[in-house]
């Protein structure tokens, strides 16, 4: 072979070693990145989480400091205040401490849970009436509209109960005096049953029918459609409103526990309309 | 007595440090995020203000500035009250006027109490 030609076979198998080298390193460049960007979302996660649990334990410790500085203090109208404070915080970190597990649990493919024969229709208005107070407190009216008084069904009775706290609390959070939420509930067969608030019958395609779907509807502010596809992550959660501390992990609560009876959850929402969001709930395991 | 408005959107929080700062015979009047907070300020000229960060509607640092920039408010002292210790945070609050910077998590309510005293006697430079 002659020497230009032998210079030139040599560089083309240096390029060609050199291109798949190439890939690897630019491969390795992004998987860096995207590890970077994750490990900073958890970072932001994980500073919300302390924050969010520093607030109650600030409360605590600093209401004991006082009663421990003026031994007088728990005999006194401010004193029985302060233990009131002192057990809401509580229940708040308590409340936090369970959502955090409930998450761990669902993502860790641990989260069970135990079905038996029970009436929707019963879990529905046992919620509605427990919310009611609340939502009256706030001028905003809660409505069961079902056909059917029983509604029977095969679920957990308990969580079936948690995703409908988690809705209605976010509900009449969201919602202003005067408002109203709205609880339906009915079987669906097909897809053509399927008539939602925003979308035409037939135009949602809901796996594993026949099913329940189950709709709380809110005449509230409406989500903003840059956010909707955050709604069901925990990294984007852990919010306060106006003085009220939470996980705000409500919502992927919710979903873990629907997907676990083998159901959908998912939501339509319009900005000064309202959000409505809808959860399946199959017959047939 | 010396007026206190404590502008913090934890409801708890906000109870716990009134409860102190009225045992000190302060008056405390109360604002749950930073525009009712601002509003406050004009409508009740405290002596003090005790500010939290992390609310609804107007955070801490941006309710700082806008103190500082009133002709009519700049001269009121502003602690920041807060359980945010990030370094950033704390030169961006005394680069916009906070007279000091307290972490809720470090300090009793009491020691709250006695920082409000010593700000109020301290001699405005």
């Amino acid at each position: 072979m002659d020497l230009p030609i032998q210079v030139a076979y040599f560089i083309l198998l240096i390029i060609l070693a050199l291109i798949p080298a190439a890939y690897l390193l630019h491969r390795e460049k992004k998987l860096n990145e995207a590890q970077k960007k994750m490990e900073l979302v958890h970072d932001d996660f994980t500073a919300k989480l302390v924050h969010e649990l520093r607030a109650p334990l600030t409360v605590i410790r600093g209401a004991t400091d006082m009663f421990l500085q003026d031994s007088t203090l728990v005999a006194k109208d401010q004193g029985k205040e302060l233990l009131a404070t002192m057990r809401h915080s509580s229940e708040d970190m308590l409340s936090m401490v369970n959502d955090l597990l409930d998450v761990y649990k669902i993502e860790a493919g641990r989260f069970q849970i135990i079905k038996t024969k029970g009436s929707l229709a019963d879990v529905i208005h046992d919620r509605a009436v427990f919310f009611n107070q609340l939502a009256a407190s706030k001028g905003i009216t809660i409505s069961v509209q079902i056909d059917d008084h029983n509604l029977p069904g095969n679920f957990d009775r308990e969580r079936i109960s948690q995703v409908f706290n988690n809705l209605l609390s976010n509900a009449i959070k969201f919602t202003k005096e005067g408002g109203r939420i709205i609880i339906s509930a009915r079987p669906i067969n097909t897809n053509q049953d399927v008539s939602l608030r925003f979308t035409p019958p037939g135009q949602f395609v809901v796996n594993n029918l026949p099913a329940f779907l189950v709709g709380v509807s809110d005449t509230g502010e409406g989500i903003d459609p840059g956010k909707m596809s955050d709604l069901f992550s925990k990294y984007k959660q852990l919010h306060q409103i106006d003085g009220q501390k939470g996980s705000g992990l409500g919502l992927v609560i919710a979903k873990g526990i629907v997907e676990s009876h083998g159901g959908q959850i998912f939501l339509e929402s319009r900005p000064s309309e309202g959000t409505t969001v809808y959860f399946t709930l199959p017959l047939v395991s | 007595m010396a007026k206190i408005l404590l502008v913090d959107d934890d409801n708890a929080l906000r109870e716990l440090y009134a409860v102190e700062l009225s045992s000190k015979h302060y008056t405390v009047i109360e604002a749950p995020d930073g525009e009712q907070g601002l509003a406050k300020v004009k409508a009740e000229k405290p002596d003090l203000v005790l500010l939290d960060i992390m609310m609804p509607k107007l955070d801490g640092v941006a309710t700082l500035t806008r103190l500082k920039q009133d002709p009519e408010t700049k001269s009121i002292p502003v602690v920041m009250l807060t359980n945010f210790g990030q370094e950033n945070l704390v030169q961006q609050a005394f680069s916009s006027g906070a007279t000091d910077y307290l972490l809720k998590y470090k300090v009793t309510p009491a020691e709250m109490a006695e920082k409000v005293g010593q700000v109020l006697t301290t001699p405005s430079p």
